[in-house]
């Protein structure tokens, strides 16, 4: 009997704390820093957006789950058992709705203004994932705050876009301009300069209480900077 | 002692049960495009080109996280035979409609031994896409009801697309179960936008998934209590 408590109680935890299999840096192309996949949720408040229109002067929230590292951070695993990488988007206000093309095809623009964003390094791993992503309060998103702040930074021109063609579903993208500024891992991207944070907006299946599901990736800046010393540049000299 | 136990399971089935099912993920990707053909140089994606998606696999579902081994394999996409039959401007938003019939793959190859995908420039090239789809298919599916969407806004400047992926082909495709669940994903993703970190000659980063939506939640209910509805 014990062992059947015990099966069940590992069935129950997996199922409640699966997220998806990420991966390492094989799949770093030329491009990104830090992805994620599955595990990326946002809302807003006081109420999310209907039809597609969010409200002037609500507030957009969103939380994920870290997937992939790439240089200068491909040290760090996502997938360490006893630590997770999550990412919390904050301050963005929605400055409202437009619809610059409507018919066949509708296009719903919203732009959020400024913003930031915190990326933790938490240990245990206790954020929810997609499967088991209960509303906003409670656990999100308190458990994706905790841990040590590795990187912090402010997101400008953050805009999502919505595009419905005939009989498709909607879908969606998002774009900001991101700058780090602070936290522990700060030194290998500073003075780096804005680089582009950008991806996916999935409107549909977001669980109960989310207005979309956001796939990104903070992709590199312009000028990739890594600290080194004279004694390493004239290594490289000689 | 057994009660116990049964009290126990339900516990535990209560927590992992989500309010309300999300979407499937079955794989997420990361990559870049280009037109192959692209008879017409100044018009993007003009009718008769073909949009292809090159990239690596960044993370699995719960239909095959069990069943992948990143640690030892790279996993990598390919699109092909998505041929543009008709592109529309409404202002600066563009709307491509592609033929049915266009293909998605992913290949495992070993990370040792294998060929690590290279991007290159200018694609096809002498590395893409033959360093992706070098290794064995995976999983495959046709791809149909594809579009494309690209603001040309320069303050947007990015555009996604999407398709509905019928899985059909591939060593994994048993993972999906039961069989009707291999019909329906939908293949989607970014496109955009311009930046330093796009090889010459690929057009867009790519970030994007094959997702199946989450069903519509259904209630039972008798004929009575519907008609009831309709007399208040």
């Amino acid at each position: 009997m014990k062992k059947m408590i015990g099966v069940a109680v590992l069935l129950g935890l997996l199922a409640a704390g699966t997220s998806t299999t990420t991966f390492a840096q094989p799949a770093c192309g030329t491009g990104q820093i830090i992805d994620w996949d599955a595990n990326g949720f946002s809302w807003e408040t006081p109420a999310n957006p209907v039809n597609n229109i969010s409200a002037a002067g609500n507030s957009l929230h969103a939380v994920a789950l870290v997937s992939l590292f790439c240089s200068p951070f491909a040290d760090l695993n996502p997938n360490d058992p006893s630590t997770e990488y999550t990412i919390v988007f904050s301050g963005l206000t929605s400055t409202g709705t437009t619809i610059p093309v409507s018919g066949f095809t509708t296009v719903w623009n919203t732009d959020y203004g400024s913003g930031f964003f915190d990326i933790y390094a938490g240990s245990p791993r206790n954020a929810p994932s997609y499967l088991s992503m209960p509303p906003p309060g409670g656990t999100v998103p308190a458990n994706y705050q905790d841990g040590t702040l590795i990187l912090t930074g402010t997101l400008a021109n953050f805009r999502t876009q919505i595009i419905k063609t005939g009989n498709n579903p909607a879908n969606g993208t998002f774009r900001a301009d991101y700058t780090f500024t602070g936290g522990t891992l700060y030194s290998r991207v500073a003075g780096s300069g804005v680089g582009l944070l950008h991806g996916l907006w999935n409107l549909t299946g977001a669980p109960t209480g989310y207005s979309a599901h956001p796939d990104g990736v903070f992709d590199n800046p312009p000028t990739a900077v890594r600290p080194s010393t004279w004694g390493a540049i004239k290594q490289l000299y000689k | 002692m057994k009660r116990k136990a049964l009290l126990l399971i339900f516990a535990v089935l209560a927590f992992a049960v989500p309010a309300r099912a999300a979407d499937t993920l079955l794989f997420a990707f990361t990559g870049y495009d280009y037109q192959n053909p692209n008879s017409d140089a100044v018009n993007y994606l003009a009718p008769g080109e073909g949009y292809h998606v090159v990239g690596f696999v960044t993370s699995f579902g719960p239909d095959l996280e069990y069943y992948v081994d990143p640690v030892n394999f790279e996993y990598t996409v390919y699109t092909q035979n998505l041929v543009v039959v008709a592109s529309t401007y409404y202002g600066t938003l563009l709307v491509v409609d592609f033929g049915n019939g266009g293909r998605g793959r992913y290949y495992s190859d070993p990370i040792s031994g294998g060929t690590h995908g290279q991007y290159g420039t200018l694609p096809p090239n002498a590395t893409s896409p033959s360093t992706f789809i070098d290794g064995s298919v995976r999983l495959g599916g046709v791809i149909n009801s594809f579009n494309l969407t690209y603001d040309f806004d320069p303050s947007i400047n990015a555009g996604q697309f999407s398709g509905t992926m019928n899985l059909d082909e591939g060593p994994d495709l048993v993972y999906v179960q039961p069989p009707p669940r291999r019909n329906g994903w939908t293949f989607g993703g970014l496109a955009g936008r311009p930046n330093g970190t796009i090889p010459p000659g690929y057009d867009n980063a790519v970030q994007g998934e094959c997702r199946l939506p989450a069903s519509t939640p259904t209630a039972h209910t008798t004929w009575g209590a519907m008609k009831a509805l309709y007399r208040r």
